[in-house]
């Protein structure tokens, strides 16, 4: 049982971790959950559990991923499974991350980008998140969101950073391909 | 000197700041002197600021922000009202909570023998009554504020689904406070919160197929249960895959005639 002071300090240095952390965490937890209700659930719950283990936390090691590690792990073991079923990825049919980009066609210049996102709007953007697939998702919101290195992220997610950048660079282009996608289909973009 | 090809295939690296400090250089000289790849390089970047942009949802408040940090923290040094709903990771601590508060159901209701035919009966029962505490005793927030029922079955629609039939209480001495979306069952369920004459009730209504209620052996419609939580009574009753329970203090026979006179939209 730790001293009434010992408890204190514990809280206010909690609670600055928290809340420096705590709009990247939401801003994660929405696009994962897609719900604002239980966004804030899963940010409640990795709030709990962090405080719970906050003792076993080592001072200088970076508390950004360790806060994901968690975030991520408890989307898996209580969200996922009752919200949606995990969509299967086909890792052996992954491109390589080094992709040839004289191969991509979806690869638009900056004005025709800048023409093509002009057009598109916010829901366009979350739809076309929403419809990665999780493995994708997941770095994408970890990278471009809460600005994770490569190294963070493959310990969040458990996997070599190599996969972290393959999963990121496919990611990326389907996310490109959607929101062209969007943009040609409200007739803003020929093709 | 990179070649374009290789330049195109660091891009994606160069702006993660992933690259080791030579390849770093060398992509930036490659850049300044190649359009092509600095295009390129630009509408890499161009998509992720644009999709950041789009992706920054306004941050909760910072009362929310506070509030919820607060009880994390008193989670952990006393019995938070989410420590009662289950969830995988507390699966002991809650299978030991049930436990207890089966024994001392038991010892002061006597009712146990009937709630053991059924455990999810028992769980909706003291899962709607400990939220109702909660509620009550903890100012449980809502995420919709409004005595407006079309206004609050419109918000609901929109979270449980188009073809979920939400409940609605007719009387005219109940008024509705507004509601939230709370897990019973450890599924999504919609909670609205009326008052009447003081007195504070939850509405329930959560998707529930694999459940079967027991058949009434009275003619009561819609064949409403009623068991005692928490000193409390829940009544529960099923229509159509959707399960219902209404919990309030107040006695019995009100809490019944009230569940039998909900109208559904």
């Amino acid at each position: 049982m730790p001293e009434p002071w010992e408890l204190r300090s514990k809280q206010t240095e909690f609670e600055a971790v928290a809340l420096e952390h705590f709009n990247t965490l939401y801003s994660t937890a929405l696009r994962l959950t897609r719900n604002a209700s239980e966004a804030q659930d899963l940010v409640q719950e990795t709030l709990l559990k962090a405080y719970r283990f906050f003792d076993r936390f080592e001072p200088g090691t970076n508390v950004k991923a360790w806060l994901f590690t968690i975030l991520r792990n408890t989307y898996i073991n209580t969200y996922r499974k009752t919200v949606r079923q995990h969509e299967q990825v086909d890792f052996d049919r992954i491109e390589p991350f080094y992709a040839d980009p004289a191969n991509d066609a979806e690869w638009l210049d900056q004005e025709s980008l800048e023409h093509v996102l002009h057009h598109v709007v916010q829901d366009d953007v979350k739809r076309a998140l929403d419809a990665l697939p999780e493995a994708y998702r997941l770095v994408v919101l970890l990278a471009d969101m809460a600005d994770l290195s490569y190294k963070d992220i493959a310990a969040i997610v458990g996997c070599p950073e190599g996969t972290v950048m393959s999963r990121l660079f496919r990611g990326r282009r389907l996310l490109r391909k959607s929101l062209q996608e969007f943009a040609r289909k409200g007739g803003y973009v020929k093709g | 000197m990179l070649s374009c090809h290789e330049c195109e295939r660091y891009i994606p690296v160069f702006l993660d700041h992933a690259l080791e400090v030579k390849e770093s250089l060398d992509v930036q000289a490659h850049l300044q002197s190649c359009f092509s790849c600095h295009d390129r390089a630009e509408s890499e970047r161009c998509l992720r600021l644009f999709v950041r942009q789009f992706l920054d949802v306004p941050p909760p408040p910072e009362e929310l922000k506070r509030a919820m940090i607060l009880r994390a923290m008193q989670a952990e040094h006393r019995c938070g009202w989410r420590t009662y709903l289950p969830g995988p990771a507390r699966l002991r601590d809650f299978a030991m909570g049930m436990a207890a508060a089966a024994l001392l159901a038991l010892m002061v209701y006597g009712v146990l023998p009937d709630l053991w035919s059924d455990p999810d009966i028992q769980k909706v029962v003291r899962e709607a009554s400990l939220a109702y505490g909660t509620y009550v005793e903890q100012h449980m927030p809502l995420e919709v504020v409004s005595a407006d029922t079309s206004a609050v079955t419109q918000w609901f629609k929109t979270h449980m689904g188009r073809h979920f039939k939400m409940p609605c209480i007719t009387d005219a001495s109940t008024q509705l406070l507004g509601g939230r979306v709370c897990r019973i069952l450890d599924r999504k369920s919609a909670a609205l919160m009326y008052q009447r004459g003081g007195v504070d009730i939850m509405l329930f209504a959560f998707r529930g197929d694999h459940m079967s209620l027991p058949a009434q052996k009275s003619a009561v419609p819609n064949d409403v249960h009623i068991r005692n939580a928490s000193g409390r009574p829940v009544a529960m009753w099923q229509r159509d895959g959707v399960v219902y329970s209404i919990v309030g203090d107040m006695q019995s026979d009100d809490l019944k005639q009230m569940a039998t006179t909900i109208s559904y939209r």
